[in-house]
């Protein structure tokens, strides 16, 4: 199919390489709702052979293909994806422009058919332009197995345009739909059909094209979209900010007619005609709503979600520990057993220290966490791939309000979990300027997956019997952390507006195991990666800073030894000593690289470093480290998304010194309330 | 349906989820995809959550960054 329609010849934007005239070719433009599989339409009608450049003077993206049918050549424009036809986006603007400019003979209107609703506002908006319309209703073998009927009778008798049911999955339905563009491509076979408005918007229709008669310049502005009832419509729905119309004009308008109450009639008819087709169109709604209306109203429950939502990450995190344990153990023999080995064959004694104590001990040290790393992504796959995660997400939103955060902020939050670079990056999506800048220095706290080898070794070694209990308590904790944090400073940023917002959440879908191996092995093997590079390089620094200058002999006296020394001032209170300080602050390159850096510095083979540790820190100790690790200087990376986003040096440097701050104050309260407790 | 109740009911809000509108209004989950372009189109940003994206070609790491995606493009996410 795909490539049965699609051209040979190489086309460039600017049209000199093609081989085919402009003349020779019928453009079509493809429109419609985002995600309605308007590019998969796209891609098959071409068979996949197109260019991409931007619309001109914005960075809207514009896709533009060729294909033939029969004897003739189409040329296929892809608009962004839209709800209305207005100017309230750039994506709405580029849309609207090219409809009303009329370069093209054929628009295809791409509604999805379980979201046909949502298609019919544009669908209207298009009839008023005038354009020739083909409604395409995609995903229609979806609909069917959700027992959702369609039948576009009533949409092509009440409208008077072609419909066409296809999946652009299963290929059904597109041989049709290139004999209706084919046919439609005859200027003969097409008749318009004019909307019939309430009487009061008729009235102003007339009206409005009898005084621009008076204004010769809005005709010479606006010639070409006179002939139909576009302009006056869209000054009633959208007024005049984007069309511009003299001064004079409008006053004499609302001598005679009260607009704003007109445009609430027009409104209500709209809403009212779209629904008419809508139920008249839809004949049976489907199977699957009124579970997944029950799933979403318990799910969503302000109180019931959070509990769900914490049994349902403690279910995770128990899961987690208990099936990977096993394997952990596994590969914690594999390595020692690796290390045994060359530590015997090898003979120069600061080789064998490099491959023994530094990259099989410090690399091994991280490395056998894949089991947690790899379950725990599985695990948070199928709540994100199900659709659940972005509904505990839209709690955390409830909350968030609270503490001055948007809903934008929510997802930044989550995604925090996994890494904070996407997370800050993400904050482009939120205007309020004040809560931006608030959240992009907040979400360091958000506990990124880097951090997960530090819990696993500090919770498997001192609080087994109730790890999941403790790392639930580290992510909610991290949670609460961005959003005081973000209260906080908000508190010395200056206000700025704020526009309403409205929030869709997906459908609920189940998951299937290919997608959530691809996911895992996605996310896991960044962990991987990163072994085999930064975290690689940091344990052979590590290991060389603990073995000079004295060969090893005396690793108290090592440049590692003085690095943390440094800091012991400040942390002896709290138990740590100067390989845990050096280890935190290598962490800094990637929080992965404490683990390295204590196989490395406690000089103990991977298999008794949680004796090791456990000589060292007391269970209030540790657990003042894990929050001292949660909440401390970002990794590089984050840092230099922070000087990118902020566009200044003052952002991350303030980052470093106030995350760090903070931490430091957390892990002396955690320490000393631990202390009564544990 | 009443449009105006729901848009006075988002303008004092500032931020709601499709799901509170439906609650609140009682509407059907057909009432709310018809509603979706009438609330856009006056004025309200709509926010569709869907898989937790990454937004890599923004990313300032984007050139070094070795991550892929599952739609097998670079991401950090």
């Amino acid at each position: 199919m795909n490539n049965a329609h699609g051209l040979n010849q190489d086309k460039r934007e600017n049209g000199t390489v093609s081989t085919l005239d402009a003349e020779e070719c019928i453009e079509i433009s493809i429109i419609g709702n985002p995600n309605v599989g308007k590019t998969s339409l796209f891609n098959i009608l071409t068979g996949a052979k197109q260019y991409v450049a931007n619309w001109p003077g914005v960075t809207v993206e514009k896709k533009i293909g060729y294909f033939k049918y029969k004897d003739r050549t189409f040329k296929l424009v892809d608009l962004p994806g839209v709800y209305t036809l207005s100017a309230k986006s750039e994506d709405e603007k580029v849309a609207k422009d090219y409809v009303l400019n009329k370069s093209y003979q054929i628009v295809i209107l791409v509604a999805d058919a379980l979201n046909l609703e949502s298609s019919m506002f544009l669908l209207l908006q298009l009839l008023e332009m005038d354009a020739n319309i083909i409604l395409v209703i995609n995903a229609i073998d979806e609909a069917k197995e959700k027992g959702r009927i369609i039948d576009p009778s009533p949409i092509t008798k009440t409208l008077n345009i072609p419909v066409v049911l296809t999946s652009a999955r299963t290929g059904e339905g597109i041989e049709e739909l290139l004999e209706v563009i084919y046919n439609y491509s005859k200027p003969k076979s097409r008749v318009k059909t004019r909307i019939k408005y309430p009487p009061n918007v008729e009235k102003f229709i007339e009206f409005f094209q009898e005084l621009i008669n008076k204004y010769p310049e809005i005709a010479t502005n606006y010639s070409g979209y006179l002939e139909n009832d576009w302009l006056p419509v869209y000054l009633l729905e959208f007024g005049n900010e984007d069309l511009k119309l003299p001064k004079s004009f409008l006053k004499e308008l609302e001598k005679s007619f009260d607009l704003e109450k007109l445009q609430k009639e027009y409104t209500k008819w709209k809403l009212d005609f779209i629904s008419y087709l809508v139920s008249s169109s839809i004949i049976n709604e489907g199977i699957d709503w009124s579970l997944r209306d029950i799933l979403d109203h318990v799910l969503t429950h302000k109180v019931l979600g959070i509990l769900i939502y914490i049994f349902a990450m403690f279910a995770i995190f128990s899961l987690t520990f208990n099936l990977a344990q096993p394997l952990s153990d596994l590969l914690e023999l594999a390595f020692t057993s690796v290390g045994n080995f060359l530590s015997n064959v090898i003979p120069v004694p600061w080789l064998n220290s490099l491959v023994v104590d530094g990259i099989i001990g410090g690399l091994g040290g991280v490395l056998v966490f894949i089991p947690q790393i790899f379950i725990l992504f599985f695990f948070l796959g199928f709540l994100e791939e199900s659709g659940y995660l972005p509904r505990a997400a839209f709690l955390v939103d409830r909350i968030a309000r609270n503490f001055g955060l948007s809903g934008r902020s929510f997802m930044s939050i989550i995604l925090g979990f996994g890494c904070n670079v996407p997370a800050i990056i993400s904050t482009k999506t939120i205007a309020n300027k004040k809560e931006r800048l608030a959240l992009t220095l907040s979400l360091p706290f958000a506990s990124c997956s880097a951090r997960l080898p530090v819990y696993i070794l500090l919770i498997g070694t001192f609080f087994p019997s109730n790890a999941a209990l403790v790392l639930l308590l580290i992510y909610l904790s991290s949670i609460v952390l961005v959003l005081v944090s973000s209260k906080f400073l908000q508190k010395f940023i200056t206000q700025s507006e704020d526009i309403p917002f409205i929030i869709e959440l997906p459908r609920f879908r189940m998951p299937t195991f290919k997608n959530l191996a691809i996911y895992t092995w996605n996310r896991g093997k960044h962990f991987l990666q990163k072994a085999g590079s930064i975290i690689l390089i940091a344990t052979i620094i590590i290991w060389a800073l603990s073995f000079f200058p004295n060969f090893g002999q005396d690793i108290n006296n090592s440049y590692a030894a003085g690095i943390g020394k440094v800091f012991e001032p400040l942390t002896k209170h709290l138990g740590w000593d100067w390989r845990i300080n050096t280890g935190l602050v290598f962490g800094v390159a990637a929080k992965e690289v404490v683990v390295s850096s204590y196989s490395t510095l406690f000089n103990v083979g991977e298999d008794s470093l949680s004796y090791a540790l456990q000589n060292v820190l007391s269970p209030a100790s540790a657990l003042a480290l894990i929050f001292f690790v949660l909440a401390y200087v970002p990794c590089f990376a984050t840092l230099a998304t922070i000087k990118s986003e902020t566009n200044s040096w003052k952002w991350p440097i303030f980052t470093l010194v106030y995350t760090t701050a903070v931490a430091y104050v957390i892990a002396n309260a955690v320490y000393f309330i631990g202390g009564i407790f544990l | 349906m009443n449009l105006d109740t729901i848009i006075e009911y988002i303008k004092n809000n500032k931020e709601v989820s499709l799901l509170e509108l439906k609650e609140q209004f009682n509407l059907s989950e057909s009432e709310i995809k018809v509603l979706k372009p009438f609330l856009v189109s006056l004025g309200a940003s709509l926010l569709s959550v869907d898989d937790i994206n990454s937004i890599c070609e923004k990313c300032p790491l984007n050139i070094s960054c070795l991550k892929i995606s599952k739609n097998n493009v670079k991401c950090c996410n």
